[in-house]
């Protein structure tokens, strides 16, 4: 196991790499001088010039890119171009608002979506499958942001239950902010949840080894739970991983409707700033989860699945 | 008297989007306690559906037992419960599969599936169930059963799964034991090998054993009876002896001829005319008729049940009771 | 299962199964699609004021019988807006995927066809392009590219193209092992035709299918990237933008929200129920 994870690992290299690589590019990418986006057009040359050299945008493209990536390696993101503070300092505030609204997301989806999709594979072509499919159509046509415009406006503007904006202060005050962002994700992964556990539970209770077990005398629910779940969790993991990306993703439009504080919103607010390097490091700092849920998702798929390591 | 196994012109027929097949159609036989029966027949014939529903495993969406009787030890199994049959399955009766890669669960150890079985049908500790475990593999001749019990099937070769597989149906002692094609899916080596175990294993254990199979040559050494089946029905049941030296049914004739045989030098090997009929062209009256040279106009009409001796019956217009009589005296 | 015996016995006693409901799932998707579609290409000689026309007196009112879906906080109709921004909307939505579509199926077949380092350059590009989540892709090319109208088609065709690329990828590679290819090649038919004439043919069901789900998810993107101020710019309506718009004054005036993103569900409820139904219809083994 521990010969895997470091394989896994060592895989890595190479895809940061090449992320780092396509981020630096696609900035440069951008036409327009940063410096006159950032100080304005009547800046004087001088000005330009001292803030360019700051940044060191008047080095070659290969010298920035060697100190964008030993840079960015060691987690250090530089500052604002828009007020100076220090990036590094922007991240850790925000950042634990955008993991905990993307954990409290995931557990809402598993929590719901597993059992109703297993309720719509055993129950298949009745009732709870039918609304299932309904339900999953709609999850998956709704647009998330739209989905939780609608929750604003009904449950905090309209019933006053919860808070329109911010993160919250502490923890139960934090919690409370948290509530409708974590529904408005959490609702939209568990359809696809359930989606994902109503195939792969269908699909392992064709298999023999279920047969085998009914005919040892293994009682139904037991088989539903113990022998056909742990099989089609490796299948669900994997698509929970992907859609896990996706969620992540959306915490950026979540955090806007919500007006929550989160990588998405230093992410946004640094585009529509022209801030240049605080959206270097929103990329970055992005397109690293990407990367590191990928990883997890494989390792998870490797404890469940005896048949990835022990070769 | 009442026999181990009693089936009674047992149906299932399967319900598909394109029609309604009779998978088996009428089939009866008596199993007694310690005795074994091989079913002997072509693919599609019917015999897996026939085990399957001894055990109550049918898919049930296609399939479905429309008629007839099955019981067991006296018992009802059509009319059991839920909850009996949950008792039943395991400890009373336990069935081999065809394909032992698929068999087993691939995220539990082979031991951990063993004992469950153990768990489930005796009030047992999990320590104490999977010893029982490695005591079973052990004695379907597994060298270090204690590694092998611990080990995920994907680990394992397809004649160690197989032999597990045994283990874990014959770890609670049942009294019978269906073994559907067990050796079907192995190398030609590895079938002799599970074949050896199984005599050894009916002979200790005492237990009735219905081995189903395409392969004539397996049940020769290893069952008292051999049902040939023919298009979902028996067209004859006799004792293994009597059905190698004198077969009855023009259809097992066919069997015994088309198989190779170091004695006769043959330039071809003899085949059966034509071809299992298909569904939507099922003959009328009997169902070998077309394929069969004793055919007469009766065949094409109606139907032959099992006629003849008790010991002895062939689904045949064309033998009569004198003739099928002799059968068994000069196969004596 | 093999031992299957088959001996049809009376047809007529079959259970018909849920073949129906896929119809109905094709017939509405189809539906919605082509109303969208007519909306789209209409839409100027349909609407019934100019979404573009402000008024002070007009501003934030709730439905009534002048303004169907009342109006926003500019005094401008949202119903007409929401006419309009059908146009902005599925004409982003259906050209990113075509052109990611065009892009993807050529590259595809590129790399089934030549393999090597062809293969293996565009087929890594392309899973790491594939293991971003699209809006992320698409915030990441708004950032590169600035906000506006075609970043948000060029964002959509490069987050989908991968998608495509598999296809064409692994219907090439199934053909060029064919032996009846190399037969073809000594004759001197160039590898264009043969993909052209044997590929096309064998992926056109998938490419429909594929199509028809990620331009709901191209809609979907286009909306997102307008909510957030990186796809169609103000006043142009666009459904996304006139939600962002609408954040202003929830409280007063949810209309402008509730009804673009009413159409945005409606636009991708159409397009997937389309693509499902085609699937089923394509590909019946898969029981999803």
């Amino acid at each position: 196991m521990a010969g895997y994870i470091l394989r896994r690992l060592l895989e890595l290299i190479p895809t940061v790499l090449l992320v780092l690589t396509l981020v630096f590019l696609a900035l440069r990418v951008l036409p327009g001088d940063p410096a006159i986006a950032a100080l304005g057009e009547y800046a004087t040359p001088d000005a330009v010039a001292s803030f360019r050299q700051k940044l060191g945008l008047d080095q070659p493209l290969w010298a920035q890119y060697l100190s964008f990536v030993s840079d960015a390696v060691r987690g250090n993101f530089g500052r604002s171009m828009i007020n100076g503070t220090s990036i590094n300092a922007l991240l850790l505030q925000n950042l634990p608002y955008t993991i905990e609204l993307a954990t409290a997301a995931t557990l809402i989806g598993v929590v719901v979506g597993i059992p109703f999709g297993a309720a719509a594979a055993v129950w298949r072509n009745h009732a709870p499958d039918m609304f299932g499919r309904v339900f999953a159509l709609v999850g998956f046509s709704i647009p998330d942001f739209y989905f939780g415009v609608l929750l604003l406006i009904a449950f905090s503007l309209k019933l006053d239950w919860f808070p329109m904006l911010g993160g919250g202060q502490g923890l139960l005050d934090g919690l409370h902010h948290l509530v409708l962002p974590a529904v408005t994700l959490g609702v939209v992964m568990a359809a696809f949840v359930m989606r994902m556990t109503r195939s792969a539970l269908l699909e392992v209770l064709r298999r023999d080894y279920v047969r085998t077990a009914r005919g040892k005398g293994v009682p139904e629910p037991w088989i539903v739970f113990k022998h056909a779940l742990r099989n089609a969790l490796i299948p669900i993991t994997t698509g929970l991983g992907i859609y896990l990306l996706t969620t992540l993703s959306g915490t950026i439009t979540v955090e806007l409707v919500f007006s929550r504080p989160g990588l998405g919103q230093l992410l946004i607010g640094g585009i529509t700033a022209r801030d240049y390097t605080m959206v270097q490091a929103g990329l970055v700092v992005f397109a690293f989860c990407v990367v590191l849920v990928n990883l997890l998702t494989d390792l998870l798929c490797a404890l469940i699945d005896p048949r990835v390591t022990l070769r | 008297m009442n026999a181990l196994l009693e089936v009674d012109d047992l149906s299932v027929h399967l319900f598909t989007p394109r029609g309604v097949v009779r998978a088996v159609d009428g089939v009866s036989f008596r199993l007694e306690a310690g005795q074994s029966l091989g079913i002997v027949g072509e693919s599609g014939c019917g015999k897996t559906m026939t085990a399957l529903a001894l055990m109550r495993l049918l898919p049930s969406p296609p399939a479905r037992i429309v008629g007839g009787h099955i019981r067991f030890n006296g018992e009802d199994i059509m009319d059991a419960t839920d909850a009996r049959l949950r008792q039943l399955r395991g400890s009373a009766m336990a069935m081999i599969y065809q394909d032992p890669m698929t068999t087993l669960n691939p995220v539990f150890s082979v031991g951990e599936q063993i004992a469950e079985v153990v768990r489930l049908h005796e009030h047992a500790t999990p320590q104490a169930a999977f010893a029982r475990a490695v005591e079973a593999l052990h004695q379907v001749g597994i060298p270090e059963p204690d590694r092998c019990a611990r080990a995920y099937p994907h680990q394992l070769s397809g004649g160690m799964r197989q032999r597990a597989v045994i283990a874990m149906a014959l770890v609670c002692r049942p009294r019978l034991l269906i073994a559907d094609e067990p050796t079907t899916a192995l190398d030609v080596t590895i079938q002799a090998q599970i074949l050896d175990l199984m005599r050894v294993l009916r002979d200790e254990t005492g237990a009735a054993i219905i081995l189903i199979t395409h392969d004539l040559g397996v049940v020769a050494d290893l069952v008292d009876d051999v049902a040939v089946m023919y298009a979902g029905s028996v067209v004859e049941c006799a004792p293994v002896a009597d059905v190698f030296a004198a077969p009855a049914h023009p259809y097992t004739q066919g069997l015994l001829r088309a198989m190779p045989s170091l004695e006769r030098k043959l330039h071809r090997l003899p085949t059966i005319e034509g071809t299992v009929p298909s569904p939507a062209a099922m003959p009328p009256g009997c169902r070998f008729h077309p394929r069969c040279n004793l055919a007469r106009t009766i065949c094409r009409d109606h139907r032959p049940p099992l006629l003849g001796m008790p010991e002895h019956s062939a689904a045949c217009w064309a033998l009569t009771e004198f003739e099928l009589s002799i059968a068994h005296v000069t196969a004596a | 299962m093999n031992d299957m015996a088959q001996r049809v016995v009376d047809p007529a006693a079959v259970r018909q199964p849920r073949a129906l409901v896929g119809n109905k799932l094709t017939v509405i998707g189809a539906l919605l699609t082509m109303t969208l579609v007519m909306i789209a290409v209409l839409g100027p000689w349909i609407a019934p004021q100019d979404p573009l026309d402000q008024s002070f007196v007009a501003a934030s009112q709730p439905p009534s019988a002048e303004h169907w879906f009342g109006t926003d906080s500019f005094g401008r109709d949202v119903f007409s807006r929401v006419i309009i921004g059908t146009r902005a909307s599925l004409a982003i939505g259906l050209t990113g995927p075509i052109m990611a579509a065009l892009i993807g199926v050529w590259a595809g077949m590129l790399a089934g066809w030549f393999g090597g380092w062809t293969d293996r350059l565009l087929s890594r590009f392309s899973d790491l392009l594939m293991s971003f989540p699209t809006l992320l892709l698409g915030v990441m090319i708004a950032a590169a590219l600035g906000p506006g109208f075609q970043t948000a088609i060029i964002a959509i065709a490069i987050a989908l193209f991968p998608r495509f690329l598999r296809l064409a990828r692994s219907a090439t590679q199934v053909v060029r092992r064919e032996p009846f290819i190399d037969a073809s090649i000594a004759a001197g038919r160039g590898p264009l035709g043969i993909m052209l004439r044997h590929v096309a043919p064998n992926i056109a069901g998938s490419l429909i299918v594929a199509l028809s789900l990620w331009i709901a998810t191209a809609i979907r993107l286009e909306a997102a990237l307008s909510f957030l101020g990186l796809g169609t710019q103000p006043p142009a309506p666009s459904w996304g933008n006139m939600i962002r718009d609408g954040m202003g004054d929830l409280v007063g005036d949810p209309w402008p929200a509730a009804f673009a993103g009413a159409a945005i569900t409606l636009a991708v409820l159409g397009f997937n129920m389309l693509g499902d139904a085609l699937r089923d219809m394509l590909d019946p083994e898969l029981d999803t």
